[in-house]
């Protein structure tokens, strides 16, 4: 492909070989059709696509050090959701089912885009609170019972989410 | 090995039962939408991913179980945007039945 040769740099070579090894990952088997195809598809999907992907506003959340926090980030926010859905469990299978809906707001503290998707899926995994709606300046959140709507000030997701947008600027 | 890797995947397995039924418990038995999206997502995560574990437990280290790993990390991110999703549209419908409720009541 000669006409490929200007649409070469390192942002679209990092998306092609990420996208093949996905693409190696699913596979069935590593034949030349199957590389072949693989290739082909990707290089379409990276020149379709770059404009809109790794643009500039959520390029500085890709270094190692950012990746390093999420990494952290995910274990404990494993850890959590572990233990927060033996908690929910008990509340359900309780008879007297203590539950005390309400809604709470909490303050937008981020900027980015893909920070607060990250926070409001976050906030959704762990049981007991639920993102309901982001708005500009506040993220509208319902909780289950008293505990986890208190849970949620200062949370650890907060911090890290916080963590990761903290070095960006 | 074996002994372990059959007693892991049993072990797996039935957790991931009893998260699916609380989650159901927990739908018949939440009076209202947020609650019991609260229930149902909570099967989801833990149910669908400790069940997709035993299976790669199960399968031992193979190609097969990275595409179940990767399987259990999409089920994890589409999980708590379709349940923002069907919140959302509830406390729409909530809002817009207060404000037309409020308007009845002024005229």
């Amino acid at each position: 492909m000669e006409g490929k040769k200007s649409w070469v740099n390192k942002k679209n070579v990092c998306l092609f070989t990420l996208l093949l090894l996905f693409w190696f990952v699913l596979a069935p088997e590593l034949t030349i059709e199957t590389i072949m195809v693989g290739a082909i598809a990707c290089s379409m999907v990276v020149l379709y696509s770059q404009d809109i992907i790794f643009g500039d506003k959520e390029m500085p959340l890709y270094s190692l050090k950012k990746l390093k926090i999420f990494v952290r980030f995910l274990a404990t926010l494993l850890i959590e959701i572990v233990k927060a859905n033996i908690e929910v469990a008990i509340i359900v299978l309780n008879p007297a089912m203590p539950i005390k809906p309400s809604f709470i707001r909490v303050p937008m503290m981020l900027k980015n885009d893909v920070n607060k998707v990250i926070y409001g899926n976050s906030v959704t995994l762990t049981p007991g609170t639920l993102t309901v709606d982001i708005t500009d300046d506040e993220f509208i959140i319902h909780a289950l019972t008293e505990s986890a709507a208190a849970s949620m000030e200062g949370s650890f997701i907060e911090e890290y989410v916080s963590k990761m947008e903290g070095d960006t600027k | 090995m074996q002994y372990i890797q059959n007693g892991l995947t049993i072990f797996l397995l039935i957790s991931s039962g009893f998260f699916f039924l609380v989650g159901t418990v927990g739908l018949v038995r939440m009076p209202d939408a947020f609650t019991r999206m609260h229930a149902t997502t909570k099967c989801d995560t833990l149910g669908a991913g400790l069940a997709l574990l035993a299976l790669v437990v199960n399968q031992g280290f193979h190609i097969i179980s990275v595409k179940l790993l990767l399987i259990i990390g999409f089920i994890w991110m589409t999980n708590p945007t379709a349940a923002h999703i069907i919140a959302k549209a509830e406390y729409n419908k909530q809002n817009a039945n207060l404000e037309k409720q409020s308007s009845v009541e002024k005229g």
